[in-house]
């Protein structure tokens, strides 16, 4: 490994260094880059650290969105009591991740900034609508989370540019929302198949609902065609499990090294079921 | 009676508390002054013949001390538990057989000058067709691993008459079973330092296997076993794949030819690739029983893919052949393992050494009888089951304690607790 | 080649280095500070044998850089207990059999310290958890588990 090592303690000496200096490889918490770096897959020339900036940190309410900061951990997601309470879909995906050390160390950030179409925060993102702030010093861009996919590994953001806060929406009354993962083994994992789903009701109709998929496309995707066909009907299990095949037919996963096409559109099915139903239980309208 | 201080009893492990506190030495904890770091070139084909290999340019890298090829081996340039078929350096005109055969090592003052200096080496190989599949490589005209050919060993145990008994049995069943190859995956990767001290060499490394280190190393060294010690350091886990030669013989030629110390340790995608594994192996069944249950004949064919070397291979077919029957009594048999080479990875010794393939393919043919004739999978094993004064397929007769038939009651009476049946 | 200074605590000791940027965590420990109970079993993550603890939390230590220490404490196997006062893991990992090859019990007990420091009566799926990013191949985690229980009651030893 030969990089140069930047350290800014603050946004305006980010925005310096990124600006005055050849290419640059945001650093976050490592997970990624080192393993990457380690197997000689990158060689970066100027890796700029960000954990010195604490204008990145925290997780901070602001009305119906939460702020969560990029460099915040998954150990710190699983353990906050705002995240638990009013987006704990975040939480359970974050619970899932890895291992206790890589969840002390990887950051939600850099869950987003690898573009993994496997990355376990992303989906429960999705589907409370998150939103993402990229700042250079040209200013600030928000954009839709799942707009910045661009392909595995590739992410949609400028020279220049630093995700700066990532913006959920927090569940309201009548609102329930579940993530599911599949990996090969329980901890360590990376997710064969992952996703999430959110879902409103309005006594036992479905107002409104979003469904998240990772690994079983490029980038992660939500399932339009199935939260159309969704919203409107009513919220029981012969819905739901139609919902579940409609999925199975509309993701085109491909067969690799963790797992065949077949299975993952096996366990598609099973996620959007599965993942309804559990939605529905927690806002309290199916019993058990 | 005299107080037993061992036997049955929970015994404390003589070097725990070294290794709670973090002090116990495994080898690549190891540091001496002036040490240097060994690197291997290994082939990245499958089978092939290395037509040409210069290291000139890698010699010139400073801080390079050494870069040796076969043609540096002084002794038998051959190493190998059981026989001696694996090269130490694949030599100018010899053969690669798998991927990860050495053909150069090098010794540099850092792993990173050594790795960079692999770089430099060229090698020109002329790719040979290989052979992955043991039933191809059965099959006359298939390409040949080894000059003697592919068929590493056999071994038969006939006994009784399984032609005509099978026509008199009650039941009989049929099946094909296979296990797939398995990585030992110790967390402690291969390491090792060694240092010439006079006219001898030491050899500190992780291993199972410290006596036969040090006459592989003698072998391939040419000299007397009184000038090669090796000390086995704290080995992190080994299960059979610590019995081969890793990081040894290396090491002796490369502190040798520098007469520095030379310290290697492997990296987990290297111990992965370099080292060997646990047999994948094919078993074809056929197993009757009269109409109680009781067995009465068992045929069956085991082909173990022993990959490029032979490492343990045939002690392990022929563990197979012993075990096909289980530990259960078949009074005709008629077995036949086979061992052979490809150019997969060398498997060789894995905790049970044969015995848990088997299993899969015995345990099988037991419930798909007592299915057949209508009995639980437990009586079908505690009526067959070997007691004491029994034979086993071999003909050994049990003379002490058979353990089985207990540990089936044990599990009977776990599995009906655990979970909540009655078997 | 450019040296960074840091400064941190390692195992209650106020430390000072000058290190270059690209060394890691585990090698700055292993190789520059000689402490060595720290293992490298993959280098990526996977097997846990190189956690320590980064302020009271395990990390792997193949996966940070060194500078990254710098300003925070860092605790190794070698902080845990002395040869004259062990650690109640330590002596109940003796005890129950929790080790054998010993190369994963550096990183296992890191894992468990972290857990009692924060919960000082686990679950076994409060323990399974924390250790749930330590591989073992020896021991089949059993006894790794009665240990990390039975250290929770112990009084110091
Ligand atoms: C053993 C192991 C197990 C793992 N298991 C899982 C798992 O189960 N689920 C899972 O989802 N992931 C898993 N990962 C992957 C990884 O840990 C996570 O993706 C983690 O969230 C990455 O965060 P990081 O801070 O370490 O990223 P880094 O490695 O620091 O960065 C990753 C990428 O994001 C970019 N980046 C980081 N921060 C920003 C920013 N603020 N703005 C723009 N770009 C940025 C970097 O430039 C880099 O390209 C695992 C990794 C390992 C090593
Ligand atoms: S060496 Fe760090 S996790 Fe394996
Ligand atoms: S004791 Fe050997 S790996 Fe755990």
């Amino acid at each position: 490994m030969d990089f140069v090592y930047h350290n800014p303690r603050n946004l305006e000496q980010l925005f310096n260094i990124v600006n005055g200096t050849g290419n640059c490889t945001l650093f976050a918490g490592g997970t990624d880059l080192l393993v990457k770096m380690k197997k000689k897959l990158i060689e970066p020339e100027n890796i700029v650290d960000l954990k010195g900036i604490d204008d990145l940190k925290g997780i901070v309410p602001e009305g119906e969105f939460l702020n969560i900061k990029p460099l915040v951990t998954h150990d710190e997601i699983e353990n906050s009591e705002i995240i638990k309470k009013k987006a704990y879909v975040i939480a359970e995906a974050a619970a899932q991740v890895g291992s206790p050390q890589i969840r002390n160390m990887g950051t939600v950030g850099g869950n987003i900034g690898n573009a993994s179409p496997a990355a376990d925060i992303v989906p429960a993102l999705l589907v409370l609508d998150a939103k993402v702030e990229m700042q250079s010093i040209q200013g600030q861009e928000e954009k839709e989370l799942l707009s910045v996919f661009k392909g595995p590994g590739q992410l949609s953001i400028k020279k220049g540019q630093v995700i700066s806060n990532i913006k959920a929406r927090v569940l309201a009354e009548q609102e329930g929302a579940a993530f599911m993962k599949s990996g090969q083994r329980k901890a360590l994992a990376i997710s064969v198949i992952n996703g999430a789903v959110w879902l409103k009701v309005n006594g036992n109709k479905i107002e409104d609902v979003r469904i998240a998929l990772g690994a079983v496309a490029p980038t992660p995707i939500r399932l339009f065609d199935v939260e159309k066909w969704l919203i409107g009907r009513e919220a029981n299990e012969d819905v739901f499990k139609k919902a579940g095949e409609m999925a199975k037919e509309v993701v085109k996963p491909i067969d690799d090294i963790r797992s065949s096409a077949e299975y993952r559109k096996t366990v598609s099915a099973a996620i959007v079921y599965n993942g309804l139903k559990t939605a529905l239980q927690r806002i309290g309208g199916l019993s058990q | 009676m005299v107080e037993n201080r061992v036997v049955g009893k929970s015994v404390k492990k003589i070097d725990a508390k070294e290794k709670v506190l973090g002090t116990a030495l495994y080898a690549a904890d190891i540091k001496k002054k002036e040490m240097l770091y060994g690197k291997i070139l290994t082939s990245n084909i499958t089978h092939g013949i290395l037509k040409s290999i210069n290291t000139e340019k890698a010699k010139a890298v400073k801080g390079v001390h050494a870069v040796l090829t076969g043609e540096d081996v002084p002794g038998l340039n051959s190493t190998g538990m059981i026989i001696r078929d694996e090269p130490v350096i694949v030599k100018k005109g010899d053969k690669i057989r798998k991927i990860g055969d050495t053909l150069a090592i090098i010794a540099a003052e850092t792993e990173e000058i050594a790795e960079n200096a692999l770089k430099m080496i060229e090698v020109e190989i002329e790719e040979l067709t290989p052979v992955f599949c043991p039933y191809e490589a059965m099959k006359e005209g298939a390409p040949q691993v080894h000059e003697k050919g592919n068929i590493l060993s056999v071994r038969k145990i006939i006994k009784g008459d399984v032609e005509d008994t099978f026509s008199k049995c009650a039941a009989v069943v049929e099946g094909t079973f296979k296990t797939g190859i398995q990585e030992h995956a110790y967390i402690e990767p291969e390491a090792g330092i060694a240092e010439v001290v006079g006219d001898v060499i030491n050899v500190w490394c992780c291993t199972q296997n410290p006596h036969m280190d040090r006459k592989e190393i003698a072998a391939n060294l040419n000299v007397g076993l009184q000038k090669v010690r090796v000390i086995q350091t704290t080995t992190g886990g080994g299960f059979g794949g610590k019995l081969d030669e890793s990081v040894q013989i290396h090491l002796a030629l490369l502190a040798k030819a520098t007469n520095k110390p030379v310290k290697m340790v492997y990296s987990r995608e290297e111990s992965i690739i370099y080292t060997g594994k646990r047999h994948p192996i094919t078993m074809k069944y056929k197993t009757g029983c009269d109409a109680q249950g009781m067995l009465l004949a068992m045929e069956c064919e085991i082909v173990a893919d022993t990959g490029a070397y032979a490492s343990y291979g045939p002690g392990v077919a022929t563990r197979c052949a012993v075990h096909a029957t289980g530990p259960y009594y078949v009074p005709n048999v008629k077995i036949t393992a086979f061992c052979i080479y490809t150019n997969n990875p060398r498997s060789g010794a894995f905790r049970g050494f044969g015995v848990p393939q088997v299993a899969l393919a015995h345990e099988s043919q037991l419930d798909m009888l007592a299915e057949k004739i209508g009995i639980t999978p437990y009586e079908i094993r505690i009526k067959n089951a070997l007691r004491p004064n029994m034979k086993t397929a071999t003909d050994q007769l049990l003379e002490q304690s058979v353990g089985i038939t207990k540990t089936l009651e044990a599990a009977k009476t776990r599995a009906e607790q655990l979970l909540k049946i009655r078997l | 080649m450019n040296t960074i200074n840091i400064s941190f605590k390692l195992n209650g000791k106020d430390m000072k280095m000058e290190i270059k940027p690209q060394l890691l965590l585990l090698d700055m420990l292993r190789e520059e500070l000689g402490l060595t109970g720290t293992k490298n079993g993959c280098g990526e993550g996977d097997c846990g044998a190189c956690t320590v603890l980064f302020d009271g939390k395990p990390i792997c230590s193949c996966l940070a850089l060194a500078v990254n220490a710098d300003g925070h404490e860092i605790t190794t196997v070698e902080g845990l207990g002395s040869e004259e006062k062990l650690d109640p893991l330590q002596q109940a990992f003796i005890d129950e059999g929790a080790v054998q090859c010993g190369f994963c019990t550096p990183g296992m007990l890191l894992s468990a310290k972290a857990l009692l420091n924060k919960n000082n009566d686990p679950s076994d799926a409060e323990i399974k958890r924390a250790i749930s990013g330590n591989l073992c191949r020896c021991t089949g985690y059993t006894k790794i588990v009665k240990a990390i229980k039975k250290a929770a009651k112990m009084k110091e030893v």
